[in-house]
């Protein structure tokens, strides 16, 4: 049962619920795009500043963003610990090189791209030591999902392990998708993927999640 | 992909986005601005560039001084050897002279 269910009434109210519940949509989907879209001028400010050797300007950036590019770590590594030193790298990496970034582009999706791409190559590095990897990442996926606020959740906790049980891109691009609500072209741009193959993950991924979560959401009926 | 399906797993995924807590959220920015006070700045990074740089300079400089006395001495030997083969020497024994040129 979906949270925008419980606004919806019984028959007579149908009407108005299914426009609200439209408005809802819109409403939120305006708030997501305007965040995305929108350029702040102190966010401007602070990036020319930092150009011209005002590294104490970056502190805005950094608060600005640190939270989601945690996340965003998190979502890949599983990994409290790790997250922060991603995050920690991705930040020092953009300072280094943010004479490259464009001026008037926001700071967000660079930023992002930065850490995804810090993160997927740890993903890789555990995999080529394995035997490591399963030692180590596996405890700390269970340790850090107990920091999770959803783990009182059960809904939340089966859909996270179902994220967790599809193979690495698919959970990446799934959780992308899914947990921090980026849209197929943002995750292309993070990623490095083209946005058709993104599709591609998210549709195997929607395959596979549907079949694990069918006692929660329904069977298989396209 | 925006079936109904997935929108409402979208929704009911939004709690487990990882949230962190207080003191990472203090740790983090300290620590990025720790790193980037530790920067090299421009001077320093100038050095670092110019060290090695100016090194392999200084060996091109000394190998091709050496190489140019190297091939001078070359010359200067080789012209003696000709100039020894060039000139006649004349050895006087018992008032009778002899030329040994040529």
């Amino acid at each position: 049962m979906s949270g925008s269910d419980a606004i919806l009434g019984g028959p007579a109210e149908a009407p108005f619920s299914v426009l609200g519940r439209l408005l809802l949509t819109v409403q939120a989907e305006d708030e997501r795009t305007a965040t995305r879209q929108e350029i702040d001028p102190l966010e401007q400010r602070a990036i020319a500043a930092v150009k011209n050797g005002d590294a104490g300007s970056y502190d805005y950036l950094v608060s600005k963003y640190m939270k989601r590019v945690v996340a965003i770590a998190w979502g890949i590594v599983r990994n409290a610990h790790d997250a922060e030193d991603l995050a920690q790298e991705a930040f020092v990496k953009a300072f280094q090189t943010i004479g490259r970034f464009k001026a008037g582009e926001p700071f967000g999706p660079w930023i992002y791209r930065i850490v995804t791409n810090l993160a997927l190559d740890l993903v890789k590095h555990r995999q080529r030591f394995r035997h490591e990897a399963l030692t180590d990442s596996y405890e700390a996926g269970r340790g850090d999902r107990a920091d999770l606020p959803a783990v009182q959740n059960e809904l939340a906790r089966r859909i996270d392990e179902a994220i967790e049980s599809l193979p690495d891109m698919q959970r990446v691009v799934a959780r992308l998708y899914l947990v921090e609500h980026f849209e197929h072209g943002e995750i292309a741009a993070m990623t490095g993927l083209t946005e058709g193959t993104v599709r591609s993950h998210l549709s195997l991924a929607r395959a596979k999640l549907r079949n694990r979560l069918s006692d929660l959401y329904g069977g298989d009926h396209e | 992909m925006s079936d109904d399906f997935f929108e409402r797993l979208r929704e009911d995924a939004a709690p487990l986005r990882f949230e962190g807590h207080d003191a990472l959220w203090t740790r983090l920015p300290a620590k990025i601005r720790a790193r980037i006070d530790a920067q090299p700045d421009v001077t320093h990074l100038l050095a670092r560039w110019f060290r090695p740089v100016t090194a392999s300079f200084v060996t091109m400089a000394l190998v091709a001084a050496l190489s140019i006395v190297w091939i001078e001495r070359s010359r200067d030997a080789a012209l003696s050897v000709d100039a020894i083969g060039s000139n006649s020497v004349e050895i006087t024994v018992g008032g009778d002279t002899f030329n040994l040129a040529e």
